[in-house]
């Protein structure tokens, strides 16, 4: 086979492809017209570069870019190891799944065992506790933070409380300090969810360090993209085995792909029931998965890393116009506040409208969409709440009174690095102008 | 999480005729924890292409910027790097693999034979980094004096005791191989405060540990990889 990089100038197909993409570039913005979207993918051409070099090596599976990817975002966040996987959701499922591994004895998860969480979020956050025949156990969240309340969640954890599963709701990081005190107080396993929460941090460390996994998304929406992606983040060499398995069909092995024999011993182990030596490469300890992804969207995700700062900086920069620009309204709108003790990389900005307000959240939302203002709902609403749920087992502690005010008066708008001071002065002349018609 | 990247053999220490110790310097150096292996390759590797013919060898160092590997001559591939391996040869490396970890908190009694004191090497960088306060023993079998490598200067490890026994020549140590009964003997009733961490051919992991267990001794790690059997 003659090897494509052989025979390819990259560096005059780069320099065509910088050409063709800058002939592509039209970004203007017309008020009232040019949709603002809530989320959106920020690229420049070294994405696009990096995605012709990793199909140029024909290799397309996990490879150099991914290696590369995983040992850029471990260093970000000072930690030892980040598995890639295809989505947030995959990042969810093997961090909790790793922890139902025989390989830890009586540590791991059991069918039956309880997981603490809350249901105004994100269906995936709390499915693979379900998928593990695992029992949810939701909490009520505040209004503002949108996060768990803490205040009573001692009181929640029973004997079979095994492990806490939440995530860093919008951007906005959950009480770290008393959620750390409980799990270290009951030995329970953490998994922070920050696929909104990349780069923010809490009493000045960033979110997913404090868990025993953390987890991200590099869908669109979020901070930084691959077009489809995920992460699985520990500092626990132990579990990082657990992980991969989980991903990598369940198979005891750890060679990469293409590679064999990478323990040396490949031939050379009994493995349960199995004849003497066989053949490492299938041998399997988990029922696991495949849930890894390309090096076509690892390439892409170099490139955002890069970016990943300035990401981070126009997010906050853009939160705190509009809760500049919003706090006039606080009559009728609960705006967003973050948890104290923390800096967010806000994923959107949160509004609740008020029960006193002479408008509904639908009607606000109407009007945002007419004005090409892009509003998401906060996910789930209350999950349990969701036809899905309906005959799933779960308990609730305490009563879900502000989750129910998130699924019936909460939306969000944008404030992804795509949208400028211009838009963000619209936005806010939108809600002004529909505002003073409301109150006239 | 591991990185694949080139490296260059800066040095080779001699230690004995099939006994190598190559210092390669990483183009790409990561971390990685004290008991921690790599694959090894003398050929080139590619993005595009499957892994080249290599073999699997200790870290031999810790927290230094080039990289200890302790070779054995027992095989093909590995009479092929006593051929090839030259200062200034470049070479393919992945790392870091493996769950044999020597950072955990606690004192340790190593058990290895011949070149099975590949991974303990590292843990030595790893004391004397961290300034380490617990206590290790090693009791090791090596067919030559050489083989103990700079564990002669073991005394610059502070808390680290080395019990050697030298089995094909006459020195200042046993010439015979250490038996259950030095083990023992010389941590006394304290030997189940310690972690035990063996390392060497697959028959000496194997009676070791049924004599250890015989002793009521159960925090037992090994690493059976490192055999050096070539196929």
């Amino acid at each position: 086979m003659i090897s494509l990089s052989a025979i390819v100038d990259r560096k005059q197909v780069f320099d065509d492809v910088k050409k063709y993409l800058s002939s592509c570039d039209s970004r203007h913005f017309c008020p009232g017209k040019t949709t603002i979207p809530f989320a959106g993918r920020v690229f420049d051409s070294s994405e696009i570069v990096n995605l012709v070099d990793a199909a140029l090596d024909t290799w397309l599976t996990t490879g150099r870019y991914a290696e590369e990817f995983e040992y850029q975002f471990a260093e970000f966040f000072g930690l030892s190891s980040c598995s890639l996987v295809n989505s947030g959701s995959s990042a969810n499922l093997i961090a909790l799944t790793s922890l139902t591994s025989p390989k830890l004895g009586e540590r791991r998860l059991k069918p039956g065992d309880e997981v603490i969480t809350v249901a105004a979020g994100f269906p995936t956050t709390v499915n693979p506790v379900v998928q593990n025949n695992l029992i949810p156990v939701f909490i009520d969240v505040e209004l503002g933070t949108y996060n768990i309340n803490t205040k009573n969640l001692e009181e929640a954890i029973t004997e079979r409380t095994k492990a806490i599963m939440l995530a860093h709701t919008l951007g906005n990081p959950f009480d770290l300090g008393k959620i750390m005190q409980l799990v270290k107080k009951y030995d329970l396993f953490l998994i922070e969810d920050c696929c909104d929460a990349l780069g923010s941090t809490y009493d000045g460390k960033m979110v997913g360090t404090f868990g025993d996994f953390a987890t991200f998304s590099f869908y669109p929406a979020h901070h930084i993209t691959m077009g489809e992606g995920g992460a699985v983040l520990t500092n626990s060499t132990e579990y990082e085995r657990l992980v991969r398995s989980f991903r990598d069909w369940g198979r005891d092995c750890y060679c990469d792909p293409g590679a064999s024999n990478t323990c040396g011993r490949r031939f050379e182990q009994q493995h349960g029931d199995l004849p003497y030596g066989y053949d490492h490469k299938y041998v399997y300890s988990h029922i696991g998965y495949n849930l890894k992804l390309t090096d076509l969207q690892a390439a892409v995700g170099v490139a955002q890393l890069k970016k990943l700062p300035m990401f981070i900086e126009k997010r906050k920069h853009n939160f705190r116009r509009l809760k500049e620009g919003m706090k006039k309204y606080s009559e009728f709108f609960i705006l967003p506040e973050a948890t104290p003790s923390s800096d967010p990389s806000w994923f959107a900005f949160p509004i609740t409208v008020k029960e006193s307000a002479p408008f509904t959240r639908n009607e606000i939302v109407a009007h945002l969409e007419s004005s090409k203002i892009m509003t998401r709902m906060l996910f789930g609403g209350n999950l349990t709440r969701q036809p899905a749920y309906k005959d799933v087992k779960y308990r609730i502690f305490g009563e879900l009174i502000n989750t129910d005010i998130v699924m019936n008066r909460n939306f969000f708008i944008g404030v992804y690095p795509g949208i400028t001071d211009e838009m963000i002065e619209y936005i806010l002349h939108v809600f002004d102008k529909f505002i003073r018609e409301r109150t006239q | 999480m591991t990185v694949t990247t080139g490296g260059t053999i800066e040095s080779i220490e001699k230690f004995h005729e099939d006994l190598w110790m190559l210092n390669i310097t990483p183009d790409k150096m990561r971390r990685y924890q004290p008991g921690q292996f790599l694959q090894f390759s003398l050929d080139e590797f590619s993005y595009s292409q499957p892994w080249p013919e290599s073999r699997t060898f200790s870290i031999a160092s810790w927290g230094r910027e080039y990289m200890r590997l302790l070779i054995k001559k027992t095989g093909s591939y590995t009479s092929r790097i006593f051929e090839e391996a030259v200062p200034g040869r470049r070479v393919s490396l992945k790392y870091p693999y493996g769950e044999f970890l020597l950072s955990e908190n606690g004192n340790k009694a190593i058990l290895c034979t011949g070149a099975g004191i590949s991974p303990f090497l590292s843990l030595l960088d790893y004391l004397n980094k961290v300034e380490s306060r617990e206590e290790v023993f090693i009791f090791h079998t090596a067919p030559h004096k050489s083989y103990l490598v700079e564990l002669g200067d073991i005394a610059q490890y502070g808390n680290v005791h080395l019990v050697a026994f030298v089995t094909r020549e006459s020195c200042e140590f046993p010439r015979r191989r250490m038996v259950i009964d030095d083990v023992i003997s010389t941590l006394g009733d304290d030997a189940n405060q310690f972690t035990f961490y063996l390392c060497g051919s697959d028959g000496f992991l194997l009676s070791m540990q049924k004599e250890l267990r015989n002793n009521r001794i159960e925090k037992i790690k090994s690493e059976s990889w490192t055999v050096f059997k070539e196929v």
